[in-house]
């Protein structure tokens, strides 16, 4: 599957794609602003998108909205430190697929693949 | 604002559930176990707080991030950061490796996973959300930290609580700080939407 990572950290951006990468991924494109993310997203139009909610220049449930306003078949998930119970309400009323809570180590992001059916 | 004990308590107590998350998620992402072995609570001016921190004069790696009334710092000595960032990269591979400035980078994103642990404790125990900006880094002493923290929030002189939290790994040879900092509004927010 192809997947576009949209993180402002490019530590997070490399390890999610190492992961990916192990889980016989393509990681198609990266992101680390709001604005770079949707361009991206319309540009590489991936099976899957890893969105955090703290973005330069935007935010990440702002930057979920826009994409799937843009294309409601969009497959997000959302994966970021902040885990706050009213934050995960909205992103999931927004369409995300899932959240993830950082720190991902590579049980946590398999089994949520597994979820996702993307194993 | 003068908070009473009943009120300082029920902070405290929503701060220490953060910490205690907070440490689980550093646990992970060091592989290593962490202790915590202060928490506290002070009420003060923030010229008041820095005078706190004039004597320590060691370098720390600084990093902060704000919210509306608020901001959540981390300082990690130089050695003690270097130890974290070495252990969080450790099963990686050669993309992570090869990240520019990438101890710098492995500890904003610690500080991001510590410090969000503690926000969504304030913000799930008061029903409220937030987002914190993205990290801001600064090498220096804790005065310098404080500075650059007071100039982005600018907090200087205004009223503030401060909590204040150190935690260790032995096996690692590692410590850190993390500073929690709320004006009166913010505060009067929080409490009244505990009490709700």
């Amino acid at each position: 599957m192809k997947i576009l990572i949209i993180d402002d950290s490019p530590i997070t951006r490399a390890m999610l794609g190492e992961f990916a990468e192990s889980a016989g991924h393509e990681v198609a494109g990266e992101a680390e602003t709001a604005e770079q993310g949707l361009a991206r997203y319309r540009e590489l139009k991936p099976d899957m998108v890893f969105l955090d909610l703290s973005l330069m220049e935007g935010d990440g449930l702002s930057t979920l909205r826009n994409i799937k306003e843009e294309d409601p078949e969009a497959r997000v998930l959302i994966i970021s430190g902040n885990a706050q119970r009213k934050v995960r309400e909205q992103v999931m009323a927004s369409g995300a697929v899932g959240f993830l809570a950082k720190p991902v180590d590579m049980e946590s992001f398999n089994a949520e693949l597994t979820r996702l059916g993307m194993a | 604002m003068n908070l009473s004990e009943i009120e300082k308590e029920a902070l405290l107590r929503v701060i220490e559930s953060g910490i205690d998350r907070s440490t689980e998620r550093l646990a992970k992402l060091s592989k290593t176990d962490w202790d915590i072995n202060t928490v506290s609570l002070s009420a003060g001016t923030s010229n008041e707080f820095q005078v706190l921190f004039e004597a320590d004069k060691k370098e720390y790696y600084g990093t902060f991030f704000t919210i509306p009334g608020g901001a959540f710092v981390v300082q990690f000595p130089i050695e003690a950061g270097h130890n974290l960032a070495k252990a969080f990269v450790k099963d990686s591979g050669a993309k992570v490796k090869s990240v520019e400035n990438l101890e710098q980078t492995a500890l904003a994103e610690s500080a991001n996973i510590l410090v969000n642990a503690v926000a969504d404790a304030l913000a799930d125990a008061s029903d409220l959300g937030f987002f914190l900006s993205p990290p801001e880094m600064v090498k220096g002493s804790k005065t310098d930290i404080m500075d650059a923290v007071l100039k982005r929030v600018k907090k200087k002189k205004t009223f503030m609580m401060m909590s204040y939290v150190h935690m260790f790994a032995e096996k690692l040879s590692a410590d850190c700080n993390i500073l929690i900092l709320l004006d009166d509004t913010l505060m009067k927010t929080l409490l009244r939407s505990f009490q709700g």
